[in-house]
């Protein structure tokens, strides 16, 4: 066959009758002959799908995907330095935990749980730093850190005291955000569709993890908080955002609301209200170490309530 | 080797069948492009050294959950969107070695002799008709026919002529013979 664009016009239902009688006679000649067949119309087919391709760059395009890509890389200039004395609170408050899909991760990172809700559960890692996990905080860390940076990742509340290394910063991930940090300690909440980031003491940055332009640096008493694309900074008061791991509550006209969801960081309970007033009773107290029963009893003095403990969960009614 | 290295040698190996990859899936070649290199961006973000053996086949499989989701999140359908997607073909029961196929086709295309090649390239890439390829460039029909008989065979002896020891394409003439 010279003319193989007849088997293309064959292939198109485009021969006239001698045409295709000539491809058929063509074509029952040999099994090898209606093979090439087959291949020609192969060949014709994708050579029409390559065009595709045909204003592909490489080298342009692997520069965009190159330029697109947040390496994770944090610069550490001179200012840093007295980072050494200083902590840093950062509230990550979230619904619901991610799922962690990378299966490649999970293979190279170690991961701890803490499922007691009477304890806390403190990790040492490989450089010296603790972290201690509320209830229900998972913790994924290598057993080795890399050479120049030192990177974990974090579902739910954990505090941070992060030893110091200037040469390898420390970073968290969380489902949305990426908190970077050089030596301090922090408090982390980590959840799906909300962070909060509350900064006690230091410097701490904290970004969108899909967008690195999106970002804030935080200073004592300040707060960040993430939601949907956007990173809020805000002015914060007081310094519960320890307490569920210190015990210590410092309240000072705090309205019950606030007090209920403070105390529920530590004591792990869910909260009712009979009615809505009973939310605005304001309480001011300084407690240590108290136990929840303890605290009960003072907030049901100071505030005229009366509260009932059942199976986890508080029932705040009137003072009859 | 560097990773980024190690990745950017991926890149120039699987980047054009990774595209023809996704467009098995995903119908637009804007949307292709950007699938596969979300791949990329993920893979040079991800910094597990070392882990990933057979980019090859990561590669593939991670175009393949990426147009997948896309498709899951565009249509809201969930259950067709597997292989059945995926028509059955002659010569290539795997979507991947199909891709690599076209790939190859694509980089012999550019090795066709330049008169050839342009014609070629207007009938398949442009959509143009024969005539209009004849009246475009001032040849009879006749001659735009005969340059793609000759493209045909010159591709089809170097992609599946046993015979000519030339044929580069031999990794296929084990799937194909």
């Amino acid at each position: 066959m010279d003319n193989l664009y007849l088997l293309i016009k064959y292939y198109q239902k485009k021969v006239n009758a001698d045409e295709k009688l000539l491809v058929e006679n063509w074509l029952s000649e040999s099994g090898s002959n209606q093979k090439k067949y087959e291949q020609y119309i192969e060949i014709w087919n994708a050579s029409n799908k390559v065009k595709a391709l045909k204003n592909i760059s490489y080298e342009a395009e692997w520069e965009q995907i190159k330029s697109k890509a947040k390496i994770k890389r944090i610069s550490f200039k001179k200012t840093y330095g007295f980072w050494l004395r200083i902590a840093a609170v950062i509230a990550l408050m979230l619904g619901s935990y991610w799922i962690l899909q990378d299966k490649l991760f999970e293979q190279k990172y170690l991961m701890v749980q803490n499922d007691s809700r009477d304890e806390l559960k403190v990790i040492t890692l490989e450089d010296g730093t603790k972290v201690t996990l509320n209830y229900q905080a998972n913790l994924y860390y290598p057993k080795r850190f890399k050479k120049k940076s030192r990177e974990v990742k974090l579902e739910g509340n954990a505090f941070f005291s992060v030893a110091k290394n200037k040469e390898k910063p420390f970073s968290i991930e969380t489902e949305m955000t990426l908190i970077e940090v050089l030596g301090t300690s922090f408090d982390v909440r980590a959840g799906q569709k909300k962070t909060a980031v509350t900064v006690a003491t230091g410097k701490v940055r904290v970004s969108n993890k899909s967008n690195k332009n999106v970002f804030v640096e935080l200073i004592p008493n300040e707060q960040a908080i993430h939601e949907g694309d956007e990173i809020q900074k805000n002015k914060v008061k007081g310094d519960n955002y320890f307490s569920w791991k210190t015990g210590t509550f410092r309240f000072k006209d705090h309205s019950l609301t606030e007090v209920m969801e403070i105390l529920e960081r530590r004591f792990h309970f869910n909260h009712h209200f009979e009615n809505e007033d009973l939310k605005l009773r304001e309480l001011t107290a300084d407690l240590n170490g108290e136990t929840l029963d303890d605290i009960i009893e003072i907030i049901q003095i100071s505030c005229q309530v009366r509260i009932n403990l059942k199976s986890n969960q508080l029932i705040i009614s009137e003072n009859e | 080797m560097r990773i980024q290295d190690i990745i950017s040698k991926a890149f120039k190996e699987h980047y054009a069948p990774l595209i023809l990859y996704a467009l098995k899936w995903v119908k637009d070649e804007d949307i292709a492009k950007d699938m596969v290199q979300t791949v990329f961006i993920n893979l040079l973000e991800r910094s597990d050294e070392g882990i990933i053996k057979d980019y090859r086949a990561y590669l593939f499989q991670s175009v393949r959950n990426q147009c997948i989701n896309k498709l899951k999140k565009s249509s809201g359908k969930t259950d067709q969107l597997e292989e059945s997607q995926i028509k059955e073909h002659g010569y290539f029961n795997d979507p991947i070695e199909e891709a690599e196929f076209e790939s190859y086709v694509f980089n012999l295309i550019d090795k066709l002799p330049p008169a050839t090649k342009n014609i070629f390239k207007l009938n398949r890439f442009e959509g143009l008709s024969n005539q209009e390829i004849a009246d475009k460039l001032n040849i009879s029909k006749r001659t735009v026919e005969l340059q793609i008989s000759n493209a045909l065979k010159f591709l089809r002896e170097k992609l599946f002529d046993q015979d000519n020891q030339n044929s580069t394409y031999s990794q296929f003439l084990f799937l194909l013979f």
